[in-house]
This record gives C-alpha cells, structure tokens and sequence, in this order.
C-alpha cells in the first residue's frame, strides 16, 4: 500500500516514515523464501535504524507470521461494522479476491 | 550479528518452545514434538508443496510409523505453509476426519485448535531466528506425560471463527478469542504477542513505542507480513 502510495506522489519514503523502504523490505523478505535477499534487507536496515530498532522489526514480522496463520487457520473473521467501515478500502485493494476474504454469515 | 534479545521475548519464547515437549490438552508431548517438525519441514521446503497436496501424499515429511495421526501432520503442514488458502470446507472436512480419534467433533475441534496453534507457536519462533540470522533452537526431547483434557470450562460456537471458543463468543475480536478453547496455548500464544508486537493493553495507544520503531512503522511491517501472507484478516 505505502509502495503503492510513493509511486502517485512526489513525496520521499522518509518525509512519510523512516526507514518505511528497508521496513517494508525487511518484511516481504521475512514472509518470503529467499534467504540472500532476507539477509541484504536485515544489513540495509542495520545500517539505516541500528540493531535494536531491526531486531524489533523482525519481531514484529515474526509476530505476524503467527498472526496470520491463527486468523486463516481458525477462520477469523472481521466484525460488520469493521467491513463496513473498511469497504471502500477493501474494494479499493481488490481484497475481496483474497481465499482468506472471509465474512461472518 | 551478536544480538540482545529483549528478556521478554526470549522467555515467551522459550516457554512456548519448552511446551512443544509437553503434553497439552489432545495431543502427547511426543506427538507435539512430532508436528513440529513437520511444521518446520513445511517451513523450510524450498518449494513446497503445494496446498491440494498434503505430505500424506507427497511423502518424506512424515516419519513411517508416526505418533500423532497422518491427518495432523497434513494440517499442521497445510496451516504452516498455506494458511491463506484454507476454506470452510477444508475445515469440516477435517473436523470430521479428526472425530473418530476425539470421541466426537467438540474433541476434534479442540484438537484442532492446538494444532494451529502449536503450529504458530513454531512458525513464529523460526520466523524471528531465521530473520535475525540465527541459529533456530533445536527441538525439545519430549517428556512423558497424556494429553491433559483441559479445555475453557464452557465452549461457545462463535460467529466469528469457525473453531469454538470460550463461552461467551464473539464478545473480543476474532483473533483474540481463536485460541481460547484452550488456555494455556492461549496464554503462551499471546505472551508470546506482548513480547513480539505489543503488550495488549498498548494496542489503544497509537504513539505507544518501545523506544525503537514507531506504532507507525511498526503497523507498516505487520501490514506488509499479512499482504505476503495473502491474509485478509
């Protein structure tokens, strides 16, 4: 989404968030399967916010590797008023074509 | 990289991991440990296989006289691999295979519930080590010991998840009530969240921070790990 966002406007990643780029790289590289490209991502993010604020980052990816698997796995699902709220965006993503869109009946 | 682990998340983790080695409610500390090398398995094939095809099937994930039953191993490796793909349908189905072996569909239900969560648990701890360049720890030996049978003293069938959940449902979000069937796993399980993420009583406080990332940036990785995932949740 924040990728998607920097490409339609003129505004640079850090006036938006810091180290939203190597986050966000750090991330997709946790959730994948590549291992030279997970260890570039944790060395730019070394580089760019230090070791405690990376090991934090990996934290947070960890925790929802978990996450995810306890919502698809249980099949959670959002409440009413949150799909209400959120159904611009979820259209807007196209998330509805996700297996995991699930609805309470 | 010689890191320093928070105390916090290096005993969630490691109280989660020690578990894997004891029995719980449905399953033997044996047959725990058993899953979770299929779980990890499942993590580390490079590819996998894909989801219509369990290791049932595939072969040369599950040991030739296994402890637990065949059908666990498929879903823990289903859930550790391709938990975005998982239907109602895959779920019934399931339920009805894991009955006959849980005197009814409450027990397979329950079964259920920890092998999702076990699967998590060590999908979670693995994840961390293998982001941060380490050595995942190795398995614990198990201890003796049967399932104990301890379960929520009421279970409640929930509008908002397909497995059932500590009566009353539906009263907290989804994710939080999915493991409360079973309350130990749930109390290790969201331990382990506090320490990862964000302790719960935070998560109303949009500037809270542990002093390193931001809320924001910190919503940006989780956004970005359940995008991956292909997780609408």
């Amino acid at each position: 989404m924040l990728r998607w966002s920097r490409h339609e406007t003129d505004v640079p990643d850090e006036a938006r968030l810091p180290h939203a780029a190597e986050l966000e790289e750090l991330a997709e590289a946790q959730a994948g399967d590549d291992d030279v490209r997970l260890e570039r991502a944790r060395e730019a993010l070394l580089d760019a916010a230090g070791a405690s604020a990376t090991l934090d980052a990996i934290a947070v990816a960890a925790n929802f590797e978990m996450m995810t698997r306890l919502a698809d796995g249980t099949g959670a699902m959002q409440t009413d008023g949150n799909l209400e709220q959120f159904a611009a965006l979820i259209d807007e993503l196209g998330l509805d074509g996700l297996e995991s869109a699930r609805r309470p009946s | 990289m010689g890191w320093t682990v928070r105390d916090d998340l290096r005993e969630a983790h490691g109280r989660a991991w020690t578990a894997l080695a004891q029995a719980d409610s449905s399953w033997s500390g044996a047959q725990r440990v058993e899953l979770a090398s299929t779980v990890i398995a499942a993590l580390d094939a490079r590819p996998p296989l894909p989801p219509w095809v369990p290791p049932s099937v595939g072969g040369g994930v599950i040991p030739s006289e296994p402890l637990a039953p065949v059908l666990a191993h498929d879903v823990v490796y289903r859930v550790a691999r391709h938990a975005g793909t998982l239907t109602r349908t895959w779920y019934d189905e399931t339920i009805a295979g894991l009955a006959p072996l849980f005197a009814g569909t409450e027990g397979a239900e329950v079964a259920y519930v920890e092998l999702v969560a076990l699967t998590c648990q060590v999908a979670a701890i693995r994840s961390f080590h293998r982001g941060a360049g380490m050595a995942p720890p190795p398995l614990p030996l198990p201890l003796d010991g049967v399932p104990t049978g301890r379960r929520a003293p009421e279970l409640a069938r929930a509008r908002l998840n397909w497995v059932p959940v500590a009566s009353p449902a539906d009263q907290r979000a989804a994710v939080v009530q999915a493991f409360s069937a079973v309350p130990e796993t749930n109390d290790r399980t969201w331990a382990m969240a506090d320490a990862q993420y964000m302790p719960d009583a935070e998560m109303v406080h949009p500037d809270w921070t542990r002093g390193t990332l931001s809320r924001s940036q910190m919503e940006l990785v989780a956004m970005t790990v359940s995008r991956s995932r292909a997780c609408f949740y």
